[in-house]
């Protein structure tokens, strides 16, 4: 709750006219953004650009914000529109190129995980959320990566509880089969 | 063991009922081999919470503020580039027009002088009359002026002609008034016939 006010007074002053106000939600938010953005594409060049399409979303919209959800809620909606966004875009731009993205060897080079063991445990929760649909890969990243309750969820993504629990639940199965070796 | 797992999925992600959630965890207490895969699953959940541990390189969250300001300050820019970029046609648009229509007006006031003189030479050429007439449709581009008095004098005096109708043929500055005095009655009378078919109306004194 404490955080929520905190976050509703650097709103307020932003709106006035403290830029110093953005740029503290900015730090406070940039790490929750690239995580989220990273774990639903996958890699960091895709991570990158929504983490900064959504912090320009942020900057130009923030003036909107009706204080009815808290700010971390409209913002986790910004990024997991864009980044299924971007997945689709992907997608598309696959579809026309014939392009494997798993080759593309740009994917190794720009990252800012510099550990060797860190980036192989990184690229192998990956390979297991690849394999998710987007809307189980959201459920689980939100629940598993973000911690965030199916309350939260249902508010940011606007499905209902019980839907929720359903895409879940079907994620942690696949997953589970993956990990068991019995997918992919 | 499928089952099982289906079970320990559902219970997980919360997908049973409150009657089906308690009977589970009641089975929990009295078969440990449920308790265990229980525990071997989220395990296996778990290891995937830990990525978040994962230290990320700081310079890049340092550099992300500096380089949003600096894409927040291009896309000013590409704003205004734009407004000015619809701006400029219009100007060009409006100038275009503007000159446009100065041309043709000077132009007008061309043909209007041009045929002011062969008015004044040619009053006896009913062709050259009939031509005039469908000519006089720029009547309405001209700027009239006042009646010029002197005028009047030269106008026969059953001629009820307006005399705003004769500026629109007559180039003033040059006209040589001694022609209009040589315009015979029926002559006069014959424009002014061919003119009323058209535009003027007969004025009454």
């Amino acid at each position: 709750m404490i955080e929520k006010e905190n976050d509703f007074e650097l709103v307020e002053k932003f709106v006035t006219g403290d830029e110093t106000a953005f740029n503290l939600l900015v730090r406070k938010y940039q790490k929750k953004i690239y995580w989220h953005a990273r774990q639903m594409l996958g890699d960091h060049l895709d991570a990158d650009e929504v983490t900064q399409e959504v912090l320009i979303v942020l900057y130009k919209k923030l003036r909107t914000f009706n204080y009815k959800s808290s700010l971390y809620t409209w913002i986790y909606k910004i990024v997991t529109t864009r980044s299924l966004n971007q997945i689709r875009r992907k997608k598309f731009k696959k579809w026309i190129t014939f392009e494997n993205y798993e080759d593309n060897a740009l994917v190794s080079h720009h990252d800012i995980i510099e550990d060797l063991a860190n980036k192989e445990k990184i690229a192998h929760v990956n390979k297991v959320l690849e394999k998710l649909p987007p809307k189980q890969r959201q459920i689980f990243v939100m629940r598993i990566f973000d911690q965030l309750s199916y309350e939260e969820i249902s508010e940011i993504t606007g499905k209902s509880v019980g839907g929720l629990k359903a895409n879940y639940f079907h994620a942690l199965k696949k997953v589970l089969e993956i990990v068991n070796g019995k997918n992919g | 063991m499928e089952k099982m797992d289906e079970e320990i999925l559902k219970y997980l992600s919360e997908h049973l009922s409150d009657d089906e959630k308690a009977d589970f965890e009641k089975r929990l207490i009295s078969f440990p081999l449920l308790q265990e895969r229980l525990n071997l699953v989220k395990e296996r959940i778990a290891e995937f919470s830990t990525v978040r541990e994962i230290k990320l390189n700081e310079t890049y969250f340092n550099n992300l503020l500096p380089k949003l300001h600096e894409r927040l300050a291009r896309n000013r820019k590409v704003k205004i580039i734009r407004e000015y970029a619809l701006i400029l046609p219009t100007i060009i648009v409006v100038l275009f027009i503007t000159f446009y229509s100065i041309f043709n007006r000077n132009g007008d006031n061309d043909i209007l002088k041009s045929l002011s003189t062969e008015v004044i030479n040619n009053i006896d050429d009913d062709e050259f009359a009939e031509n005039l007439i469908k000519d006089y449709s720029i009547e309405s581009e001209l700027n009239l002026s006042a009646a010029n008095g002197d005028l009047e004098v030269y106008i026969p005096e059953n001629i009820n002609l307006s005399l705003n109708s004769i500026y629109n043929y007559v180039d003033f500055s040059k006209l040589d008034y001694s022609q209009f005095e040589n315009i015979s009655v029926a002559e006069s009378e014959k424009l002014y016939n061919n003119l009323i078919t058209i535009k003027f109306e007969k004025v009454s004194k």
